[in-house]
């Protein structure tokens, strides 16, 4: 099995990576009927079989070579992380591009492999592998291939793709009720509505809340920050004030942290020792549904 | 109608099964027709309802692979009940294959039950077979999305692209020759595998009763002997194995010396050095050097080529000039011998020999009368001899192998007068007979006579169907002289493997049978008869597809190997051209493929591509993200030396990328092939 450079332009510090050509089982399979074809050949003196076995070996060894090449051209885009709450199936997608067309291409994940797909000549495509079965956490796939097979699925050339990040975020256990607000409040009501200052944007924000005119002064945006978010007090979500299985009490942590988004409320999470401060948006969701999914419990 | 059966040749198991199909026609002509019938039925088999119960499909299933492979057990034995209960396991697994990768396996496995029921054909039918089959199987194992026409598409031009590769494979791969048992004696396999112990059977047998030998049937495959020949492998058909030498008929059988095998007389008689034996030889050419692998027999035969030239050790040449052991072999032995091919005894025969060397029991009255006749008629030995020989050859008798010998004390009578059907040992015994009635001193020599050639290597096995039996005759002048019946009665027998690869199935009886002087050489030619095709006649490519594929074997390769001056192994020399022509042909396939991507890239961008070499070439470090123009600046900044020919280019190429309506493409191209900074 031929190990050559990876072609696709990666950085120094992935130059290790290997790829590598193997035959598939049915390619192993076709390879042990030739050599029992020759065997009879031999056996019988039969250039016949001899020429049925001499063609399906060059067939094979150039099925070897269209595999190698499908993949020796194409180049790896960036992978971006994924995230799916458990159950769902969380879905890589890969961009690739080649000088030249490129067929059979799939990615692969230990097992798994995604469908087959193909690049036109200088041209882009979007691979995807869905990844089921996997578990509640932070799942780093570093042996996410590339791989690409010849027309007659003889031979498999894989070489090893950047590594995939997947979370997989608890179940959402649906229409739980919020927690009251619960102990301290996130923000002290100083009035209804006041405007107490401004701060950076982040994304997430909503763009009702941009500040235009300040914006409009200078480079970057910024927006206006109210005093007790909409007026009434955070949500604290707690996992300590949860009864039940580690798992039941993080589903129901992470449907909480939907109702509370969708209800438009600030919300602040207590994991154990972690502890996240009440905000609200896109940002603040995504950063609460990743601790969910990386608590362990000591 | 095509549109309705199209999409069903999109799924692998139409394409399966349709290779399937061509494999179970392979094999229907030896099929009976209940057979078929069932493998047929196992086949529909496919289409039962989903909704029946697993378990009772694959039962139904199991009873009618049983009840095929009895049948045929009970109609045609094991060869039938193997060859029907394996087709049936392939048609019922094609008919509950699923997945892919059960249609792949089916696919694997038809390919080789196709090989199997090809084997008889050897002709423009089996070709046609063949090309089908692997199209078919080809297309079977595509792994795109696609209907027919994608998956016919791709397997003909895997087809194509393959071919190249597989004819060179074709072409120089060493067709030593099978079967896989030969092959293996030759590496090394112990011969005591399949070899019984004991002296039985023809060639090494203590007494020889006519008719008694069959070199057909079973243990005809045991090897004797397997030799390996130094420098050169002579004509198989020069090759005499020598074994027992018989003397005594006593009417019924022919009997060694009554004290055999008594050492201390044996020695006495024979010579214990090659040369003292030399000496007796007035002429002694044609000098092989050989070792033998020899298989435990029991006796003391070395089985030397006549006649011995050389010897190994524990070993002595016999009075009868065989090479003989002091020690029975009973473990298989290596040891090397040399022999002379062409000899001239110039021994004189003592009288006790010569009295048991003209011996004849009663019996055989008319062969005596015709001996009495013939010795009157000439009164020079040798012509009288000759003559006998001539009878022999022109008298319209015919070799058969296992002929029946007419037994009783006329048994010789009645094979050579009446019969005239025999095989070597009868008519060995029947010349013995004639030439001893007409004052000729002869003996009866039994052992091997050439053996299998492996081509393209030194080795020859010698089995038991080689056993041989010929007629040794002593004339003045000119010592023991050997004549071989077999020669002059079935002259194609000896003809050589070429000869008989090429024999018609009905032999026609040569008119002119050679003389009997030298039979061998006359016959080494061989028969350049064309094989008796059947099935399609299309002369022209079933005679190009039997001469370049069919019968391209070992012996024609040889000779490819020897034409070209090259010595030594020629199965080494085959690999060694195999490796060079794969080499050559990936070669020029990598380098096609890389024009071809050439090719593919625009050449205005060609252009450009190697305009940037010759700059990097130059010394100028580039950087892809560079854009031209600043290329253009750093040039003109850096290096005056190449700025004047560079820049030009590059504003064109400017001008071509970004402006390319109205560019000037010729002009660019023009400019940057013009452009070597390092003409030396």
């Amino acid at each position: 099995m031929r190990v050559v450079r990876d072609p696709s332009g990666l950085d120094a510090t992935q130059r290790h990576l290997w790829t590598g050509l193997y035959p598939t089982p049915g390619g192993v399979f076709l390879l042990l009927t030739t050599l029992l074809l020759l065997l009879t050949a031999i056996n019988y003196a039969n250039n016949l079989i001899f020429a049925m076995a001499f063609f399906v070996l060059a067939a094979w060894g150039q099925a070897a070579w269209e595999a190698w090449r499908n993949l020796a051209g194409v180049n790896v885009g960036e992978v971006r992380t994924v995230s799916a709450h458990a159950g769902e199936i969380p879905v890589l997608h890969v961009r690739v591009d080649s000088r030249r067309a490129a067929q059979g291409l799939s990615l692969s994940w230990r097992r798994l492999n995604g469908p087959v797909n193909e690049v036109p000549a200088r041209g882009q495509t979007r691979l995807v592998l869905p990844v089921p079965g996997l578990e509640r956490g932070e799942h780093v796939l570093d042996d996410l291939r590339l791989t690409a097979t010849d027309s007659l699925g003889l031979w498999r050339m894989s070489r090893s793709a950047r590594k995939a990040t997947v979370l997989i975020y608890p179940a959402v256990e649906r229409g739980v009720a919020l927690p009251g607000a619960w102990g301290e409040p996130a923000h002290r009501h100083m009035g209804g509505d006041a405007l107490e200052g401004i701060r950076p944007y982040r994304p997430g924000d909503p763009l009702v809340r941009v500040n235009w005119k300040v914006a409009a002064k200078r480079d970057d945006l910024v927006v206006n920050q109210f005093d007790g978010g909409q007026g009434s007090a955070a949500v604290w979500l707690d996992l300590a004030g949860e009864v039940g299985g580690l798992e039941a009490r993080l589903s129901r942590l992470a449907g909480q942290v939907l109702a509370a988004e969708e209800a438009g409320r600030e919300w602040g999470m207590r994991l154990g020792e972690q502890c996240l401060e009440p905000d609200s948006g896109e940002a603040h969701r995504h950063a609460c549904l990743t601790a969910l999914a990386r608590y362990r419990e000591s | 109608m095509t549109r309705s059966i199209l999409p069903w040749f999109a799924a692998p198991p139409s394409w399966s099964g349709l290779l399937l199909a061509l494999a179970l026609a392979g094999h229907a002509p030896a099929l009976p027709t209940w057979a078929l019938a069932g493998l047929i039925l196992a086949c529909m088999s496919r289409i039962l309802p989903p909704a029946w119960p697993a378990l009772a499909v694959a039962g139904a299933r199991l009873v009618l692979l049983v009840i095929l492979t009895g049948a045929a057990w009970f109609h045609g034995g094991v060869g039938l009940a193997i060859r029907v209960g394996l087709l049936a396991v392939l048609s019922l697994k094609w008919a509950e294959s699923r997945v892919d990768g059960e249609h792949r396996l089916v696919v694997a496995a038809s390919l080789l039950a196709l090989a199997l029921g090809i084997l008889a054909w050897q002709d423009l039918l089996g070709f046609i077979w063949v090309t089908v089959g692997l199209v078919l199987a080809l297309a079977a194992f595509h792994a795109r999305v696609g209907g027919a026409g994608a998956r016919l598409g791709n397997a003909l031009k895997r087809l194509a692209l393959a071919a190249p590769l597989a004819v060179v494979l074709f072409i120089f791969f060493p067709r030593i020759p099978g079967p896989l048992w030969d092959v293996g004696y030759t590496l090394g396999l112990p011969l005591t595998v399949f070899a019984e112990k004991g002296q039985t059977g023809l060639g090494m047998s203590t007494t020889l009763k006519p008719g008694g030998s069959s070199l057909h049937g079973p243990g005809s495959e045991r090897p004797v002997l397997v030799a390996e020949f130094k420098n050169y492998v002579p004509a198989t058909a020069l090759l005499y194995w020598r074994g027992p030498v018989f003397y005594d008929y006593d009417g019924q059988a022919w009997h060694l010396d009554a004290d055999f095998p008594n050492r201390a007389r044996m020695l006495k008689e024979g010579w214990r050095r090659s040369t003292s034996f030399k000496d007796s030889l007035a002429e002694a050419r044609q000098l092989t050097d050989y070792s033998v692998r020899l298989s435990p027999h029991g006796g003391l035969w070395l089985f030397g080529l006549d006649v011995p030239a050389g010897l190994t050790t524990e070993s002595y040449i016999s009075r009868d000039w065989q090479v003989m052991s002091i020690t029975p072999m009973r473990e298989e032995s290596t040891y090397r011998l040399k022999s002379w091919l062409r000899y001239r005894d110039a021994q004189p025969l003592d009288a006790d020999l010569r009295r048991r060397a003209l011996a004849l029991p009663a019996g055989n009255p008319r062969l005596k009368a015709l001996g009495a006749e013939l010795s009157h008629a000439y009164e020079e030995p040798r012509t009288t001899f000759a003559t006998a020989l001539a009878l022999l050859n022109r008298g319209g008798y015919r070799y058969a192998e296992d002929a029946p010998f007419p037994g009783g004390p006329e048994g010789y009578d009645r094979l050579w007068f009446e019969h005239k059907t025999g095989n070597a040992e009868q008519y060995a015994g029947a010349l013995t007979v004639l030439l001893r009635a007409a004052g000729i001193p002869a003996r009866l020599v039994t052992g091997f006579r050439g053996g299998k050639l492996m081509a393209l290597t030194d080795f020859v096995v010698v089995k038991r169907q080689h056993a041989h039996a010929w007629v040794e005759a002593w004339l003045p002048g000119q010592g023991w002289s050997r004549a071989d019946p077999s020669d002059l009665v079935a002259p194609e027998r000896f003809a050589g493997e070429a000869g008989k690869a090429v024999q018609p199935k009905a032999a026609p009886r040569p008119s002119q049978a050679p003389a009997a002087a030298a039979p061998s050489e006359q016959i080494a030619r061989p028969a350049a008869t064309a094989p008796a095709g059947g099935g399609l006649k299309l002369p022209d490519l079933e005679d190009w597809l039997g001469q370049w594929v069919i019968h391209l074997d070992g012996g024609r390769q040889a000779r490819w190997i020897s034409g070209a001056g090259l010595k030594g192994p020629g199965w080494l020399w085959l690999l060694a051209a195999l490796a060079l022509a794969v080499a050559g042909v990936s070669g020029a396939g990598w380098a096609w493929s890389r024009w071809q991507e050439r090719r593919a890239v625009p050449a205005d961008e060609r252009a450009w591509r190697g305009f940037a070499r010759r700059l990097r070439e130059a010394g100028v470090v580039l950087d892809p993200a560079e854009c031209p123009s600043r290329l253009a600046a750093r040039l003109e900044a850096d290096r005056p030396d190449l700025a004047p020919l560079a820049v030009p280019v590059i504003h064109l190429w400017t001008r071509l990328r970004y402006a390319p309506a109205g560019a000037d493409t010729a002009a660019f191209r023009a400019a940057a092939r013009r452009f070597k900074p390092n003409p030396f």
